[in-house]
């Protein structure tokens, strides 16, 4: 294997990981193990919007490459898969072909089905609100309201591309639909449902990896990543608390 | 008894929104169950909601770290899970009823209450996968050692 197929390997590796997911120490160790496995030395830079490998190729001259990453969502599958085959590849070095082949297998998107999601979506509602001690009335309700709210929530992410009214919109569905509940069914506490109804919309992975990044030093990926959680939770503050507003003046 | 099932489970559907491998899904309710464990019965005994979600999520952060080693997967998978639980929603939902009700100094309080909160899980997670972090590079320089000599 040359080093511009190692940087091939390296990189493609690395994009999966940035953009799904992945912590800055998790990508900048997986492309200095690739180099390692096959004897080779290398020195990288991982941002949230870019990857840096620098190296020394065969006759001793310079090769840095850079990819620029634009597209960040959260598949923690294609986090696992690339851990387990950079894993992999400390025990059997792979040729180059099976390698690229093996990453592109990666690559294919493999998701539950948009009705397991909703579904999931609806019972995580539930769940939270029997845990705060909600009625089983309140539970069902909060799973009819984000059984709507999640799909309105994707539906307006994947036409706007626009994460503030993605959120702003979820929490907007939740907050009234759970007004509505407690105005027709007037023994329903409206705000239990709501609470329920959020937990879908928490940010986690944005700010468990964004404390990760924080630990690891790469304060910029980690500040970034920490913001994006605290705007998804504004965004789904806004959105209740203009519904909670509106419908109470119409309710 | 009934809470510990309601928290394997609200720690196992939000996984499946961040597309989570169906084989995973047992541990990462576990987490949930774990940290939830330890934050139910410190918040009754002492009534002190924001050391509770600390102990809990410094539970989580240990469980994930050791299943991570058990499993050769990703910490991040089990620790996104097990915080789930300890989320403050009431808090976040309150601090913004009261600021929409124009009571500034309660949305202030309860927010700070909320922050808090989100800190505490953050911190305990920091703090164990810190932990681990350290033990690593403790083995190894000793490793290191041990071939040298």
């Amino acid at each position: 294997m040359n080093i511009r197929q190692l940087c091939d390997i390296s990189l493609k590796a690395a994009e999966i990981l940035i953009s799904y997911g992945g912590e800055v120490y998790r990508v900048e160790e997986t492309i200095n193990r690739i180099f390692m496995t096959y004897g080779k030395k290398c020195d990288s830079f991982v941002l949230l919007s870019g990857i840096f490998i620098s190296t020394v190729d065969e006759n001793g001259r310079d090769i840095t490459i850079v990819r620029r990453i634009d597209s960040h969502s959260f598949d923690l599958r294609k986090i696992e898969k690339v851990n387990a085959f950079s894993r992999s590849l400390v025990d059997k070095p792979l040729s180059y072909v099976e390698a690229i082949r093996k990453l592109d297998e990666i690559i294919q998107p493999e998701r539950y089905s948009k009705m397991v999601m909703t579904f999931a979506a609806g019972f995580t509602a539930l769940v939270y609100v029997l845990l705060y001690n909600g009625k089983l009335m309140e539970a069902l309700a909060a799973f009819v309201i984000s059984f709507i709210a999640y799909p309105v929530k994707e539906f307006v992410g994947k036409v706007f591309a626009f994460q503030f009214l993605e959120y702003f919109s979820g929490g907007f569905v939740t907050g009234f639909l759970a007004l509505l509940f407690s105005f027709f069914f007037p023994d329903l506490v409206s705000y239990r449902m709501i609470i329920g109804g959020i937990m879908i919309m928490v940010p986690g992975i944005a700010i468990t990896t964004g404390l990760k990044d924080a630990l690891y030093g790469d304060i910029v990926s980690s500040i970034y990543r920490l913001a994006d959680g605290i705007f998804i939770s504004v965004a789904v503050g806004v959105g209740i608390a203009v519904s909670v507003a509106v419908g109470g003046k119409l309710l | 008894m009934i809470k510990i099932v309601l928290a394997f489970f609200g720690s196992l559907f939000p996984t499946i929104l961040y597309n989570v491998d169906k084989k995973r899904f047992f541990w990462a309710g576990l987490s949930g169950v774990c940290g939830w464990i330890a934050y139910d019965y410190l918040n009754r005994t002492t009534g002190k909601v924001i050391l509770a979600t600390f102990v809990g999520s410094l539970v989580v952060g240990l469980y994930s770290e050791i299943i991570a080693r058990i499993k050769k997967a990703p910490a991040l998978i089990f620790s996104v899970a097990g915080i789930f639980p300890l989320v403050p929603g009431l808090g976040a939902y309150e601090t913004a009823k009261f600021f929409m009700e124009n009571d500034i100094m309660g949305g202030i309080t309860k927010g700070i209450e909320t922050f808090a909160s989100a800190g505490a899980i953050a911190i305990g997670i920091m703090l164990m996968s810190g932990a681990f972090k350290a033990s690593k590079r403790l083995r190894l320089k000793r490793l290191n050692r041990s071939n040298r000599s």
